[in-house]
Parts: C-alpha cells; structure tokens; sequence
C-alpha cells in the first residue's frame, strides 16, 4: 500500500483541537521534566514514553471519519471507529520504534556527540516502524480500513 | 561566575550521578548557559519546556493527520515527540549520563505504550467501543503498568 500525503487534511482539525494538542503536550513534558527534578531521572524517563500524541489523534480519526459519512449522508456508521482502531495498531508498532530509540540514547548518549546519537536514534525509530509496519501490511492478515 | 576548567574534578550532578570529564569539557558553554538560566529562576525553565514540549507534540500530531494510510499514520502516534523536546534540555542542565538514565525507563515506558495501544485497537476493533472513552481510560493502565515497572525494576 502507497504512503502518500493529504494536507487538506489539517484544514479539518478545529484550531481548539490544535490548542489541546499543544497544551497536552507542554504539560506532559513539564510533568516529565517534575518528576525527574523531584524523583530522579529514573521515574522521569518513564514518562518520556507518556502517550501524549495518541489519545487526541486517535480521538480526532473516530470524529473526522463520522463527520465525513454524515456529510455524506451514512448517518450510523462504525467506520471512525474502524480507523481509530486501525490508527492504534499503528501506534502499537511505532512504540516498538520508540523502545529502540530509547534504547539507543541510552547506550550511545555517553559514547558519542549528542547531535549524532540523536540522528541515528530518530533514524533507527523511523526505520524499525516503518519496518513493522511494512512486515506487518505484507505478511499478517489486514484489519478493517 | 568562575567557569569549570576542562580536566577539572568532575561534578556530582543531581542524585550523585557523576558527570564524566569528558562531558563537563564539551558541555564548558552549555553548562553557564544552564546555571544561567537556572538562576533566571526554575519558572522560566518551565515554560521553556512547556513550549518546546507543545510544539514537538503538535508537530507530530500535525504529521500523523496528514499521512495516509491511517496504519502508517499511527506510527507517528508514537513519535518521540517529548523525549526530543525534553532531552535536549536535560542533556544541557544535568549532563549526558542523566539523560542515558532517563532513555533507560524510557524504553519501560514504550513497552508499556506498546501495550497500551495494542489494548486500544483490541477495543475499538473487536470490542466496538469508541475512541475517545478507550484512549483516555486505557492511559489510566499505562500509568498503573509503569509506575509498577519502575517500583518492581527500575528503583
């Protein structure tokens, strides 16, 4: 299946939506920053891996696609759902990407300049999940679009 | 404010993680620039890391609505959209090490999200429940999940 790009797509997202957006994720990341301050880098961490973009993307999906169907006069339908669903399974695999991301700070941060562990880790995120993802499209059984 | 000369004893940073020699010499600039801005007052350092933050994770969010298919778009759902905003930061106040340490839990908390949004999908799509009610319930298992991991493991 082709990866492609629609950018009408954030005309639909209300600007409050983006404002929750960003407010979710300034909190988190002051929270992450408190418990760490207060706690020690090794609660802190943890919510480094707080899953702060999915929640209202997958929210977003579910009221994008009814609001879509409505327009097109499907009343009733499970199709947001369906995507939001199928958006989590998405997520599910990019987490995987983002234990290696972890995992390669955490081993190379000391070791090398911090521009280029940084690199290689945001690479290695974007590999592995693409990687699962394109494994998982070829070889498993598809779920509802 | 006297600068720490490169070779010079290292620095305990906070919870007795040594800074090695190395990472007091390449980070000579940034450690002023740190105790700068920590004099400025930890408010400020607040709302820097509340900007930075908000604006990574809109970022990401604004990429995953753009991106089709909606499976490929997920991935971005777990984007390192808040350790890229948070490290950087850490990495300039309290050193490298100190940031290792955070990627170590961090890769508890992915585990745990890998969870977490298997379980979503699992009740959107075999369960038929809605988004919104799974996504923000189902954090209260990630939070359970992970504060437990580090109390059993990581502590």
């Amino acid at each position: 299946m082709k990866v492609s790009a629609n950018f009408s797509a954030l005309k639909k997202t209300k600007w409050y939506e983006y404002a929750v957006r960003f407010l979710l994720g300034g909190t988190v990341t002051v929270v992450a920053g408190l418990l760490a301050k207060h706690y020690g880098p090794v609660l802190g961490g943890l919510f480094l891996a707080f899953p702060a973009i999915f929640p209202a993307s997958a929210t977003l999906v579910d009221k994008h696609e009814r609001q879509k169907k409505h327009r097109a006069g499907i009343p009733q339908t499970t199709r947001g759902r369906q995507v939001a669903g199928v958006d989590a399974a998405g997520a599910a695999l990019g987490s995987l990407g983002l234990a290696t991301f972890a995992y390669i700070i955490w081993k190379l941060l000391p070791l090398w300049n911090v521009a280029m562990v940084f690199i290689v880790a945001v690479s290695a995120w974007l590999c592995i999940s693409w990687a699962l993802w394109w494994l998982r499209k070829k070889h498993w059984r598809h779920s509802p679009k | 404010m006297r600068l720490p000369t490169p070779g010079s004893i290292p620095v305990l940073e906070p919870q007795g993680l040594p800074r090695d020699n190395t990472n007091v010499k390449n980070t000579q600039g940034l450690y002023c620039i740190a105790n700068h801005r920590a004099a400025g007052g930890p408010v400020k350092d607040l709302i820097f890391r509340f900007l930075i933050g908000g604006v990574a994770v809109s970022a990401f969010a604004a990429l995953s609505d753009v991106l089709k298919p909606k499976s490929f778009a997920g991935l971005f759902g777990a984007a390192p959209s808040i350790a890229l905003a948070t490290l950087g930061l850490t990495i300039a106040a309290n050193g490298k090490m100190y940031a290792a340490t955070e990627a170590r839990s961090m890769i508890a908390g992915a585990l745990v999200f890998f969870l977490y949004a298997w379980l979503c999908s699992w009740l959107m799509l075999r369960r038929k429940l809605k988004a919104m009610p799974v996504t923000l319930s189902a954090l209260a298992i990630w939070l359970v999940c992970s504060i437990s991991i580090w109390f059993l493991v990581l502590r």
